[in-house]
């Protein structure tokens, strides 16, 4: 029925909304939400994901994004002596997972 | 070497920021970098972008957002503040270049189709250009600032009516069996039916749930938005349409300044596509033969659209000023525009020769009334005789810049232990207060005691823009994050806030950055308790003596 990368996208996006506030009923990270969508919508269950370049250049780009804020975040104080410190501060926000 | 779809993403959004960068400087919209950059990249110079179909889907998810932030945006009460002016401009304006422009257009050489396509694709103006042109010249609030918004808001509903019509009428195999047009017919009607209710039951409770987490307030918001358009699009409406409804259904929850705060800036990196998308559709030596129609169109745009609007207004009794400034924001077509012939084109109504005639009359439109509305104060000055034939001979009732009344006498950010408290001691004096907290549990107290409340992230500079600051006589901010602070000035700096600004410093470097301002009252808290802490022993403070 859902055959449009397009469609596709907003079933993942859907079942993800309501799997995610199950974990948050459940008191768990977001992350485990997230790899039982894939595990329900991938070839194991229901098999309805097909279009896997498309989320591949999404999950490429999301891991790019989440690598590039740990680097913009990462605190030179906690890993440096005082000395050797530069002024900085970011105003990133915390991560909520 | 850019053989897959990741590279190919990173060199195009690496083009992008260095012609963004270009835009900037020349003062235009990022809009017309965009579009440069795909032209640039597509088949008339460099022939770069392979992976089609990864770009369509982010220009789409771009689009459904779009629509989604339009609908949840929608402020039907800014139409009531400005009054009819904004309607009858706004009706006014799209009747005008509709049917003068559709003239216009068959006497160019065109076919009917299209040119009714053209025609309805000139009407419209781009909220988002003006809205960011008028607020970076601190123009939003002023008379004209205000009916600009106000109509352009008019034709953004009228832009849906369009694509609900274009589509019910256009796909292909819909006209032909009067059993699909019944399909479509009650598909919408169930779907209508079925989103209010969720709207009304479901999903005000469902988002109060999850607004303790914001990720899940984002995916979900994300989430509602495509759904709703894939689900549209199924029944055989335009997508458009669905994301629009989505957007509106959650307009009247308190979360709706946070979403769309969150999603503006997904909404612009993925709209980037959707540009790239079409400057790639433009065949150079194939617009090179549209250049003529394109520049009559430009004209018509630019001239004809301000001119009715003129018209419209000093009929009304608006002075050719307000008039002028007013009648600038419909000087250029809207992304809108684009996406109406996008979906003409997918749904195999118009050529692509009217795609890029009417990208083309984009990029001159939108460039050069950009720079009419930057120096619209000059231009004025040049030519006020000329325009006063705009205005009613009889003045004595017209209608002028009005003072701004404050309406606040303070914004308090901050809800929490510090901020309740400054809270209960402004009201005890019977002060009019907006409080602003991204505590939606705060904030429901205080909304059940009557009180004006905005849940949001003030960090967030579009929520921050959406904040009411010239009605307010003082900013307080009573968060003691020593980032949000900073953030609070370094913004009311940027809209050069008059009134008087209380921060909060909990440690001493701190309060002496914030110092720095003069105009700056910093509380310390942790500071002012110990001093009462120490005035309360009577034995230390005699000893002092």
């Amino acid at each position: 029925m859902i055959e449009s990368a397009f469609g596709q996208i907003a079933l993942i996006l859907l079942v993800t909304a309501v799997l995610g506030a199950g974990a948050k009923l459940a008191r768990q990270p977001l992350i485990v939400a997230y790899i039982f969508v894939g595990i329900l919508l991938g070839p194991t269950f229901l098999d309805m994901v097909h279009y896997e370049d498309e989320i591949e250049l999404f999950a490429e780009l999301g891991i790019a994004l989440l690598l590039f804020l740990v680097g913009l975040k990462l605190d030179v104080g906690l890993i440096l002596p005082r000395a050797l410190q530069f002024p900085t501060w970011t105003r990133a926000k915390q991560f909520d997972w | 070497m850019l053989d897959s779809s990741f590279t190919q993403v990173a060199l195009i959004l690496l083009i992008a920021i260095v012609m963004g960068l270009g835009a900037k400087l020349a003062r235009q919209p990022l809009i017309i970098a965009y579009l440069a950059v795909g032209i640039l990249l597509g088949p008339s110079f460099f022939n770069v972008v392979s992976f089609q179909e990864e770009i369509e889907l982010l220009a789409k998810l771009g689009i459904a957002i779009l629509l989604f932030l339009v609908g949840l945006k929608l402020d039907l009460g800014l139409i009531r503040s400005t009054g009819l002016v904004a309607l009858y401009t706004g009706v006014g304006q799209v009747v005008f270049t509709s049917v003068v422009g559709y003239f216009l257009i068959v006497a160019l050489g065109y076919e009917p189709l299209p040119a009714l396509y053209i025609a309805v694709a000139l009407t419209f103006s781009s909220t988002i250009i003006i809205v960011k042109l008028l607020s970076d010249k601190r123009e939003l609030d002023q008379l004209h600032g205000q009916i600009a918004v106000g109509f352009l808001i008019v034709q953004d509903i009228l832009v849906i009516v369009a694509m609900v019509v274009i589509v019910a009428i256009g796909s292909p195999g819909s006209t032909n069996s009067p059993i699909d047009l019944l399909f479509v017919l009650v598909g919408s009607v169930v779907f209508l039916v079925v989103v209010t209710l969720l709207a009304k039951f479901v999903v005000p409770r469902l988002l109060d749930w999850m607004a303790k987490s914001q990720e899940l307030t984002l995916l979900f918001g994300v989430g509602w938005a495509v759904a709703l358009a894939a689900a549209t699009n199924l029944l055989g409406l335009s997508m458009e349409v669905g994301a629009f409804v989505a957007g509106v259904t959650l307009a009247s929850t308190p979360y709706r300044e946070s979403l769309s705060g969150r999603m503006v800036s997904l909404r612009d990196i993925l709209l980037l596509f959707f540009f790239i998308q079409l400057g790639t559709s433009l065949e150079f030596a194939e617009a090179a033969s549209q250049l003529w129609p394109a520049i009559v169109l430009s004209l018509f745009v630019l001239i004809g659209n301000p001119i009715i609007v003129m018209i419209i207004m000093g009929v009304m009794g608006y002075r050719s000023k307000v008039s002028f400034k007013a009648g600038l924001a419909v000087a250029q077509i809207s992304e809108f525009s684009l996406i109406l012939i996008a979906l003409g084109y997918s749904l195999g109504q118009v050529e692509k020769s009217v795609l890029s005639l009417v990208t083309l009359v984009g990029i001159i439109t939108i460039t050069l009334s950009t720079y009419l509305i930057l120096y619209s104060e000059q231009i004025y000055n040049l030519i006020p005789k000329f325009l006063s034939i705009f205005e009613k001979k009889d003045l004595s009732s017209s209608i002028d810049e009005e003072a701004q009344a404050a309406r606040y006498d303070a914004i308090v950010i901050g809800a929490g232990r510090l901020g309740g408290a400054v809270v209960e001691g402004l009201l005890s004096r019977d002060a009019r207060l907006l409080i602003v907290d991204q505590n939606p549990t705060a904030l429901k107290e205080l909304r059940d005691r009557g009180l004006e409340t905005l849940y949001g992230d003030v960090t967030e500079p579009e929520f921050a823009s959406s904040l009411p600051l010239h009605e307010a006589d003082a900013v307080i901010c009573a968060v003691p994050e020593r980032t949000t602070n900073l953030v609070v000035l370094e913004m009311l700096e940027r809209y050069k806030y008059e009134g008087r600004i209380c921060l909060t410093a909990m440690d001493e470097p701190t309060a002496k950055l914030l110092q720095e301002d003069s105009e700056v009252t910093v509380i310390r808290p942790l500071n002012m308790a110990a001093s009462r802490i120490i005035e309360t022993l009577p034995t230390i403070r005699d000893r002092d003596k």
